[in-house]
């Protein structure tokens, strides 16, 4: 006896071509849109914790499991690049010149303190997360860059 | 000048300088901008491993700890 899938799938042959590509375009929004849903929600969830508390803990770890997850499927996915040419230095140079001038000032002024003459990075942004608004504004940002590490 | 508003003068000035590089990548294409410049951090799995792990030691450090 025949199953009910092989039934089905004699009565309608698979799609190809043109629509194919809108069933598998349409599976992709849905996923984007499940996963915008969920950032935002956990954005939302996480602007009315505050610091050193359980949900602050739960609602960042839950971020970091769902990129976890994301970038272990995507790495799947991910086509092995072909070995580039090595970039020019001069490219990222300057970037890597201002990120390790950051990293020393802000190592000088966290060693320096106290930390209201020595104010460090994090400072600043703990007074900006401070209000629910803008701590849910600055997580959804914080997601947006892990998603955007995911799809590079 | 007190220590609080020279480091916060030094920070501004930090800031701007990454604003002008920014600037600088989009007007003239010389240099690679910050989105281009950690993309290509990233290419290689130890890149890509560094870069992950600052993301997410940036969210537990900033809203959990």
């Amino acid at each position: 006896m025949r199953n009910k899938s092989a039934l089905f799938s004699a009565a309608r042959p698979a799609p190809t071509g043109a629509a194919r590509r809108t069933i598998e375009h349409n599976a992709r929004v849905r996923r984007r849109l499940g996963l915008v849903g969920f950032g935002g929600a956990l954005a939302v969830g996480a602007s009315f914790t505050t610091p050193f508390t359980t949900g602050a803990e739960i609602a960042t770890a839950l971020a970091i499991g769902a990129f976890l997850a994301a970038e272990l499927v995507a790495a799947r996915r991910r086509p092995r690049a072909p070995r580039e040419a090595p970039p020019r230095w001069r490219a990222g140079a300057a970037w890597g010149a201002l990120g390790g001038t950051v990293l020393a000032f802000e190592l000088w002024n966290y060693f320096a303190g106290p930390r209201a003459a020595h104010p460090t990075l994090s400072y600043f942004l703990s007074a900006v997360a401070g209000q629910p608004w803008s701590r849910g504004i600055m997580f959804a940002a914080w997601l947006a860059l892990g998603g955007w590490l995911v799809s590079r | 000048m007190s220590d609080r508003l020279a480091t916060i003068v030094v920070w501004v000035a930090l800031a701007l300088v990454a604003l002008g590089l920014e600037a600088v990548a989009v007007a003239t294409h010389r240099l690679a901008g910050i989105g281009a410049a950690l993309g290509r951090l990233a290419r290689p799995p130890a890149g890509r491993l560094v870069v992950a792990l600052g993301w997410m030691w940036l969210g537990w450090h900033v809203f959990a700890r």
